[in-house]
């Protein structure tokens, strides 16, 4: 990757960091690099492109519907899972093997030792496609790897 | 047929590029045993706009053929026994699932191949029924002027012939002339003679071998004629070969006991319901793709948008090239990403 064709996708990054920040709320933003954030832990290859790694004001993915999640007091319930953000253009191409890797080469989750597994849908990776367009316009994808039944059928 | 553990091999007919059911029985074993749902498209001469009510043919998309045939080649593999008798001409005792039957080559060798006894029996088969059909005709429309009659006399408006005896040379014991006589007098009092004359003598027709007077039977695939079989058809060699992609992507989900169907509906190539679509919303708009094939973002915007908004998730897929030579199974080579509308932005 050409160092013209990295700042094009660190721009890009920017703009998505500053739209999550400022118009959705997210918190405990990190930003994953493609060659300073390798995780020593995996024999993963470097993530292909920058990525952001943060948390939702609410939890972004329910696979249950809402009714059957409703327990209790809103104060009572746990921070919202943290997501990994992948920035990309509208006028982009890219093939199955780019989006495979990017699943492949994600960090294992911190705190996925703490908090405990959530069932099956936990072990599933998901990515947030972020998708800006030439006036700015971001919009979100939730990708998941693998057959996963849609929310709400 | 309706044995499973003995269903023979299913004939798909090619016809005209298009790969075609006409049997019921398989129709519903394909539906039971390997989740294919296909397309019903016979249209009803009555109602050719209401296709809700499309009927035979079940058309088969290719991949669905082509799954099917090679299904037949490793059951054919894995047992001589099977191989022997396949050699030996008997294709109907083979337990695989398909062959395909090239439809027009197929009936020309047939009707070529009829020999002269094979004639004879299907001729005489067509006789009987058409007589059976004949006899049929004329009980119920006599049925139909007895209960004529019937009505005339409680309305009242039975009046008895004067002349009737005069006129008819059998006499008033015959049950036929009063019939004809007296429908004449009902329907057709104008006529006279000659519409006596007309009537008396059908009803006289009793005997089916007056061929002249025989009713025409175009032969149903329900009738007797239809089943009456010629000779086994050959095997075509007309295997649908649709691209790898689309082929790999349906065997996976096929395999995993999707029921997939033609997705034009939802702008995708296949939509997968998780059971039989009768029962179920279908869960994936999918897509395949080469592994290095480029697809525009705003394909996968527009499909995710798509199917969230009609509670499906978009899916794309393809076969994982393999970059070693790493012995993976052949099932886990698919590779498959479901995209939904994040909920925001």
């Amino acid at each position: 990757m050409t160092t013209a064709e990295t700042s094009d996708l660190l721009n890009l990054r920017s703009v998505v960091l500053s739209n999550l920040q400022h118009q959705h709320y997210w918190t405990d933003i990190k930003l994953l690099d493609t060659q300073l954030d390798i995780d020593e832990n995996t024999q993963n290859d470097p993530l292909p492109r920058p990525m952001i790694y943060g948390r939702p004001p609410e939890q972004l993915y329910n696979p249950e519907p809402a009714s059957s999640t409703n327990e209790g007091s809103s104060s009572e319930r746990p921070p919202a899972d943290k997501e990994y953000v992948l920035p990309v253009h509208l006028t982009e191409k890219l093939s199955l093997r780019t989006w495979a890797s990017v699943f492949d080469n994600l960090p294992t989750p911190p705190e996925g030792g703490k908090e405990g597994g959530e069932g099956g849908d936990a072990n599933r990776k998901r990515i947030v496609v972020a998708v800006v367009s030439g006036d700015s316009t971001v919009v979100y994808y939730i990708m998941h790897d693998g057959i996963v039944k849609p929310r709400q059928n | 047929m309706a044995d499973e553990a003995s269903k023979p091999c299913i004939y798909i007919n090619h016809v005209g590029g298009r790969y075609l059911i006409y049997d019921v029985n398989d129709i519903a074993y394909l539906r039971k045993t390997w989740h294919m749902c296909g397309t019903l498209f016979g249209t009803l001469p009555q109602a050719q706009q209401q296709n809700i009510f499309l009927g035979l043919p079940l058309e088969l998309m290719q991949e669905e053929v082509r799954l099917l045939v090679d299904q037949r080649e490793s059951m054919r593999q894995k047992k001589t026994s099977i191989i022997l008798d396949w050699i030996a001409g008997s294709n109907r005792s083979l337990k695989g699932v398909a062959m395909i039957v090239n439809d027009s080559v197929s009936h020309r060798d047939a009707i070529k191949a009829l020999s002269e006894t094979d004639r004879a029996d299907i001729l005489s088969l067509k006789t009987q029924e058409q007589d059976r059909l004949m006899l049929a005709n004329r009980e119920e429309s006599m049925k139909r002027k007895e209960a004529a009659i019937e009505n005339a006399k409680a309305s009242g408006k039975w009046k008895t012939k004067p002349a009737k005896a005069s006129e008819s040379p059998i006499g008033d014991t015959d049950e036929n002339s009063l019939l004809a006589s007296t429908s004449d007098t009902i329907f057709d009092g104008a006529r006279g003679e000659g519409g006596q004359e007309e009537l008396a003598s059908t009803s006289q027709r009793t005997s089916p071998d007056e061929s002249s007077q025989r009713q025409y039977v175009i032969p149903m695939a329900s009738s007797a004629i239809g089943l009456h079989s010629l000779r086994l058809p050959r095997e075509a060699d007309i295997i649908p070969s649709p691209p790898d992609a689309r082929y790999q992507v349906y065997k996976y989900l096929q395999s995993l006991g999707y029921f997939m169907s033609p997705g034009l509906r939802f702008g995708c190539q296949f939509v997968a319901y998780p059971g039989d679509p009768l029962r179920f919303h279908s869960h994936f708009l999918v897509k395949s793709l080469q592994w290095d094939e480029e697809l525009s973002i705003l394909d996968l915007v527009g499909g995710g948008r798509l199917g969230t908004g009609v509670k499906k998730a978009w899916m794309m897929a393809g076969l994982k090239q393999r970059d070693t030579e790493a012995d993976e199974p052949e099932g886990h080579r698919v590779r498959t990403f479901c995209i939904e509308w994040a909920g925001f932005g």
